[in-house]
């Protein structure tokens, strides 16, 4: 229906389908969902009616996060190469990195799903994003305050360095 | 946040600064693994080096074990990188209060300087050791052979304290009656993954020049000579650099000696068409520095009053790809430029010692705390990896008790004269070379401060030189002021029979630059300065 309307001359979006792990279906452009190195790995010997992918591991909430932020990147990724090839100087990267920076201001169990869900999908960039925000978070905090924040139980022997 | 898979907390941990990750370690057995397992610390040390934003320096003043050195840990996006920062405020500074150790700041930034390395801990005689810096560890390594006793070799990771003395070198067979001079060389060989020390011995034997050569590889149990060495003469006190898998050596004569680390075979690169012609002698000599600047093999040849001459092989064993920079030294600090172009030589850094400010010029050599240290005559070969728990306790124990007493000793002045026996009148001239290169004003105009900077900086130095038994019993030339006057505090009579002294110096100088000589070349610090030293 919706091709139909589309005058240009690219072909027609095609979409593949995201269960999330409380059921929700989300459609989405193919390149959005090609940014997960997973869904790229065996994506060629889908059937094209066959593109729906059941994301156990992924609740909802997180998954609208994930594909917001693989949409901006497919998009500002074609925006710079445009930039690029007119010459016209852009400061697209800049900007996407103040996006990125924005995007991950969350709090920490968000954070967490979202590293998990990136770890899950393989999509390398935002993995890097999350890694670098939790080391952020926890730079410069005690060996106790780690404990408590990533639920570890305390089995170390005295350690040389702990007092340092 | 809980439950993490294991390679996610690694990755998380290698972002972290090394700080951060060391005291991480006592979080949990399953973290101190994942941060002792070798190939954390090459993983941590390639994100330290690609980041964009934060990063982990070694700063160590000069190439002499004498100075404390120190953790840095910069933050890129600063806009302004405080190593560049000029000094707002400087207060005079006395020997006597001089406190050089815990919580270090740098001005002007909220980047601190936080760990003091007592890397002289490890060091008792009064031979110089040269530091060689590679993936984060430093050895520390003589020039100067006279028996396998007196010439210690030691590799030590900075920030964990961990250190190893290196086993004796072998006597070469051929020398008798005389001591060698030795130009040491440190460095990492990617295809086996292993840290390799290289001492290249020359000396004059019956009127023939006799030159030697010994490899140590970390892990291993003792030296090995190495055959076909050739006959090329490396000075004493010359400098060396790793460069693209090999070692080098600038040589008096053709050039650079180069040493493949991999096949351990010795090659020569032919050196840049110098301004001030090719061989290196005398006093020139040492005023070239070679260096690895940004994987570059370059020569900076400082022996110039107004600028630096900055040779770089952009394309490695390719003559054609010399290229000549030359900073022109009022540039040379204050500006940004000058941090790129000279990544990893000389930097002056403010230092805040609690109540006071004081300026040290130095190496920032970029640093990752976990290359390992193994390699040691105490644990086996299979663990070499991991040194022993208790191995490690024992020796911060020992870094820490050497590093306080030292503290108490800051007094001892003249006595730590004696500490540049081993390097005398050279190591002058090299710490003149710093200081002609570090400083930003414009030599000839503002001489006079710059060369109370000079006595100033000498003065720090000796500060340091704490507790060696050694006293001097006269000095003459060039070097005696500086020597004096850094043993005295300001305001009292021999500082003022010092400050005397150093304005006859002064007009001497100025003489010279009005003739239109170079007062560096021209009074050649090497020929008028010698230090007449016994132990008391």
């Amino acid at each position: 229906m919706k091709d139909s309307f589309n005058p240009s001359i690219e072909p027609p979006k095609k979409t593949v389908t995201l269960v999330s792990s409380d059921g929700y279906d989300f459609e989405v452009e193919e390149e959005v969902a090609l940014e997960s190195q997973v869904i790229k790995d065996g994506f060629e010997d889908k059937a094209v009616d066959d593109r729906e992918y059941l994301l156990f591991n992924v609740h909802s909430d997180t998954l609208e996060l994930i594909i917001k932020y693989c949409e901006k990147h497919v998009s500002s990724r074609k925006s710079i190469s445009a930039a690029a090839a007119s010459s016209s100087s852009s400061n697209g990267e800049e900007a996407l990195k103040e996006w990125d920076e924005h995007f991950i201001s969350v709090d920490t169990n968000t954070l967490y799903d979202i590293l998990m869900a990136a770890d899950y999908l393989n999509i390398k960039s935002l993995l890097d994003l999350a890694i670098q925000k939790v080391a952020d978070t926890i730079h410069g905090r005690s060996p106790e305050q780690i404990r408590k924040k990533f639920n570890i139980e305390n089995d170390s022997i005295i350690d040389p360095w702990a007092s340092e | 946040m809980d439950h993490l898979p294991s390679e996610t907390v690694t990755d998380i941990l290698a972002m972290l600064p090394s700080k951060s990750v060391l005291r991480f370690r006592s979080v949990c057995k399953e973290w101190r693994n994942m941060i002792d397992r070798p190939g954390f610390a090459a993983m941590h040390f390639n994100r330290a080096t690609q980041a964009d934003t934060k990063s982990t320096f070694f700063f160590s003043p000069y190439w002499c074990e004498l100075t404390p050195s120190y953790i840095v840990e910069l933050d890129k996006q600063d806009p302004n990188p405080p190593l560049l920062n000029t000094i707002r405020k400087r207060k005079r500074h006395t020997n006597a209060n001089r406190k050089a150790d815990t919580r270090l700041f740098i001005t002007n930034t909220t980047t601190k300087v936080d760990l003091v390395c007592p890397e002289r801990f490890v060091h008792e005689n009064d031979e110089r050791l040269t530091k060689l810096f590679e993936n984060g560890l430093i050895c520390l390594a003589s020039d100067l052979f006279i028996t396998p006793t007196n010439c210690e070799t030691y590799i030590c990771n900075p920030a964990t304290r961990e250190f190893v003395k290196l086993p004796e070198l072998i006597s070469p067979s051929l020398l008798i009656l005389t001591f060698a001079d030795l130009a040491p060389a440190f460095g990492f060989d990617v295809s086996t993954n292993q840290f390799k020390v290289v001492q290249y011995f020359n000396w004059v034997q019956y009127g023939d020049h006799i030159t030697e050569a010994q490899v140590f590889t970390l892990g291993s149990k003792s030296w090995r000579k190495l055959e076909n060495v050739p006959k090329v003469y490396c000075c004493r006190g010359t400098t060396s650099a790793s460069v693209n898998g090999s070692l080098h050596w600038l040589t008096t004569t053709c050039g650079i000696l180069s040493f493949d680390l991999g096949s351990e075979k010795f090659g020569h690169i032919p050196h840049p068409q110098f301004s001030n012609g090719g061989a290196i002698s005398g006093a020139r000599f040492v005023s070239r520095e070679l260096m690895n600047l940004g994987g570059c093999l370059s020569i900076a040849d400082y022996a110039y009053v107004d600028h630096i001459e900055l040779w770089s092989m952009k394309e490695y064993n390719v003559n054609t790809s010399w290229t000549k920079l030359i900073i022109m030294k009022k540039y040379a600090l204050g500006r940004k430029q000058f941090s790129k172009l000279m990544a990893p030589s000389i930097y002056r850094i403010a230092i805040d010692t609690e109540d006071e400010l004081e300026e040290v010029f130095g190496h920032i050599v970029r640093h990752s705390y976990f290359t390992p240290v193994y390699c040691d005559s105490f644990s086996p070969p299979d663990s070499r990896f991991k040194l022993k728990e208790s191995a490690t306790a024992q020796n911060t124990k020992l870094a820490k008790g050497r590093f306080s007493a030292y503290d108490d000793q800051n007094d001892l002045v003249v006595s730590g004269v004696a500490a540049l026996a081993g390097s005398t009148v050279m190591f002058l001239t090299l710490l003149w070379g710093t200081c002609v290169v570090a400083d930003k004003v414009d030599l000839s105009m503002e001489l006079d401060q710059f060369i109370g900077q000079s006595c100033k900086t000498i003065g720090l130095l000796l500060t340091l030189a704490a507790n060696i038994s050694l006293n001097v019993l006269g000095a003459t030339g060039a070097g005696q002021r500086y020597i004096w006057m850094a043993g005295e505090k300001p305001g009292t009579g021999m500082w003022e029979l010092g400050m005397r002294s150093k304005q006859l110096w002064d007009t001497l100088v100025e003489g010279i630059e009005e003739q239109g000589f170079s007062p560096l070349q021209e009074l050649g610090w090497k020929k008028t300065g010698s230090l007449m030293i016994g132990r008391s």
